[in-house]
């Protein structure tokens, strides 16, 4: 390959990865977590009043009470049945609003029979899937950015790749810590990329097909289907139009009657939810969405009725899928990591945690790269994006821990979810904040031991805000509390352990960099070491 | 850097759909529209990547609207022609 061509490749490789680079971060650690959604879910109801097991003859008495008391829900209502872990059934309705915007309302059943209207207060797990996906920024403007975002993240991709394929056979997995910094950010950033490479590209794909599919779908519509492309690949999308109502009421079949019909034609079918279209009309849809045992990628299935008399109108199940439906549920079962159990979820989540030590290292090799070897002095754009790296990234990591304190600390509060999202923004943007007020080595070793310590704490909290300690929650069989605890706990060790590397090197680190005390106007007494040690000799290692 | 850029993310795009579209078209079934067009992502990224091989901007713009050009006017020409039963 034209060392010119490397050249290209390589300005294309930098200049993608610092543009996406730092919303990837967030999207990756995010996401990370985000594999455990459903047990996180489970970790942040611990302290609320556990609702018991309920059956469908419940559910239809859910149903029927929502309907009398907002007949408006009627037109688009979910009912998602009871679980061993989410104990109790829920409807949901998604009020359309006169601006097109939509809010929503949740309904239960209490043990008195009444229907209980409070939003639930936990959702720490659906806000750290919305960070994934939006990186912070407003929900629909932020899913579109990160879709633009995977654009350019895929281009990295194939511009890292170009880059590092002529020395592939001799720095293949070799990492040369020591005395050349730039080497050793190299070597991890190649290591952690080349190792991780397929599963990059799945998501970079997965990603932009899942936020901005309608986009790429566009082009098609206009120039080669003449305005006829949802009616072909829409049912293969699982979008299918519901009858129009036809203004006649009808009765509906029950709860059970409407399982029992789906379980028999897709026999071994877990329902977990149920979706009405025009409840009470003689043209009522049902869509019945749940698990089923399948050797696929995607194992949920789903199941159009008209829910009087239960005649079913469509069936899309894993086993008989058309290419297409297989091909992009496939993609999406492998975003969402829908397969292979607990070990596919662990190695996902050691995966997003090397993905966004991708992108942080990535920018400290930009940094490094730029670095001027004999001048105290360093460019403002690598001291510029030294602090917004450690800002950004720190601040991110040590957000969703304050995320975790508040959620768990305020459950007894009806604003606990949105004093939860309140400290992580005032967490983020206060790390961004102190970061550019404090010199480059200082600002980040505090930042990282905050982090460390709002993360140490949640085990802390765990322990007092909890009726049950983790470990008798454990030996009654539920491990989340006690996983996540350790999980906090290891990954508090390593902020902690950062910020000790970080200290030394700006203690015994070269001098000539924006990682050393002596840059910035770091000052000694900024730094835990006595100042006689700090000095401005060469590297010693 | 940025003028590049521009061509080769935003003149791909029309490029990816007329090469995709001229494939759907020259396929007689159904079955391969939506595989094919999940596909669109690949291909973009893949035409957007190998546009900056071309020593210049210009050069990149041209071959990539000249893409876009021929595969939308073969398209045209499938349809109007009635070779085709898929678009």
């Amino acid at each position: 390959m034209k060392p010119t061509t490397i050249k290209t490749f390589l300005d294309v490789h930098t200049w993608t990865g610092l543009g996406a680079g730092l919303a990837l971060f967030i999207a990756f650690y995010t996401g990370a977590i985000t594999v455990f959604t459903h047990e996180l879910d489970i970790w942040d109801q611990y302290s609320v009043p556990a609702h018991s097991e309920q059956n469908y003859a419940m559910a239809e008495e859910l149903l029927q009470r929502v309907l009398s008391a907002e007949p408006a829900s009627a037109e688009s209502l979910r009912l998602e049945l009871s679980s061993e872990d989410h104990p109790g059934n829920i409807a949901r309705w998604y009020q359309r609003l006169e601006d097109g915007s939509y809010t929503s309302h949740e309904f239960r059943l209490t043990g008195e029979d009444t229907l209980d209207t409070a939003p639930n207060s936990s959702n720490l797990a659906g806000f750290i899937y919305v960070l994934h996906y939006t990186a912070g920024l407003p929900s629909s403007f932020g899913l579109y950015v990160l879709g633009i975002i995977c654009v350019i993240y895929g281009i990295a991709l194939v511009s890292g790749l170009i880059v590092f394929l002529p020395n592939m056979m001799k720095d293949l997995f070799v990492v040369r810590s020591g005395h050349n910094k730039k080497r050793f950010w190299l070597d991890a950033h190649n290591v952690v990329g080349v190792m991780s490479l397929p599963w990059h590209i799945m998501f970079a794909w997965s990603s932009a097909l899942l936020a901005i599919g309608v986009f790429l779908l566009a082009p098609f519509q206009w120039m080669v289907f003449d305005d006829d492309l949802m009616p072909i690949v829409g049912p293969e999308l699982g979008r299918i139009s519901t009858l129009a109502p036809s203004g006649n009421n009808a009765p509906m079949l029950s709860v059970s009657e409407i399982v029992h019909i789906t379980q028999k034609e897709v026999p071994g079918l877990e329902p977990t939810q149920l979706r009405y279209s025009h409840a009470g009309d003689a043209n009522a849809t049902v869509r019945v969405i749940g698990k089923t045992r399948t050797e696929n990628l995607d194992p949920w299935a789903s199941l159009i009725l008209k829910a009087n008399n239960g005649d079913i109108l469509n069936v899309s199940h894993p086993d008989n899928k058309s290419p297409g439906a297989t091909f992009y549920d496939g993609l999406v079962a492998l975003h969402f990591v829908s397969f292979g159990g607990y070990l596919a979820k662990w190695v996902y989540l050691l995966l997003g945690l090397a993905g966004a030590f991708l992108f942080y290292s990535g920018n400290l090799l930009w940094i490094e790269s730029r670095r001027k070897r004999r001048k105290l002095e360093q460019l403002r754009s690598t001291v510029f994006l030294a602090r917004l790296n450690s800002g950004v990234c720190i601040g991110c990591m040590a957000g969703v821990s304050a995320a975790f304190l508040t959620s768990r600390g305020l459950s007894g509060f009806a604003e606990r979810a949105n004093m939860m999202e309140l400290s992580y923004y005032l967490v983020f943007f206060a790390s961004i904040l102190w970061s550019f007020l404090r010199p480059v080595a200082v600002g980040t070793r505090e930042l990282l031991l905050v982090c460390g310590m709002l993360t140490l704490a949640i085990p802390i909290f765990d322990a007092l805000f909890l009726d049950t300690s983790a470990v008798g929650y454990a030996i009654a069989g539920h491990w989340i509390v006690l996983v996540t605890d350790i999980v906090a706990i290891l990954a508090a060790a390593a902020f902690f352990w950062i910020a000790n590397t970080v200290n030394k090197r700006a203690k015994y680190g070269d001098p000539n960099s924006v990682w050393s005390s002596s840059s910035h106007g770091a000052r000694a007494d900024q730094l835990q070491a006595p100042t006689s040690e700090i000095t401005n000799t060469p590297v010693q290692h | 850097m940025l003028a590049r850029s521009l061509v080769a993310v935003i003149l791909s795009i029309p490029a990816t759909t007329a090469i995709i579209g001229l494939f759907i078209a020259l396929t007689p079934t159904q079955h391969w529209i939506l595989p094919s067009l999940l596909m669109a992502f690949p291909v973009w990224i893949g035409l957007a990547c190998a546009s900056y091989q071309l020593s210049r901007a210009r050069t990149a713009a041209g071959l990539l609207l000249s893409i876009s050009i021929l595969g939308t006017a073969a398209i045209a020409l499938l349809k109007a022609l009635g070779w085709t039963t898929t678009v």
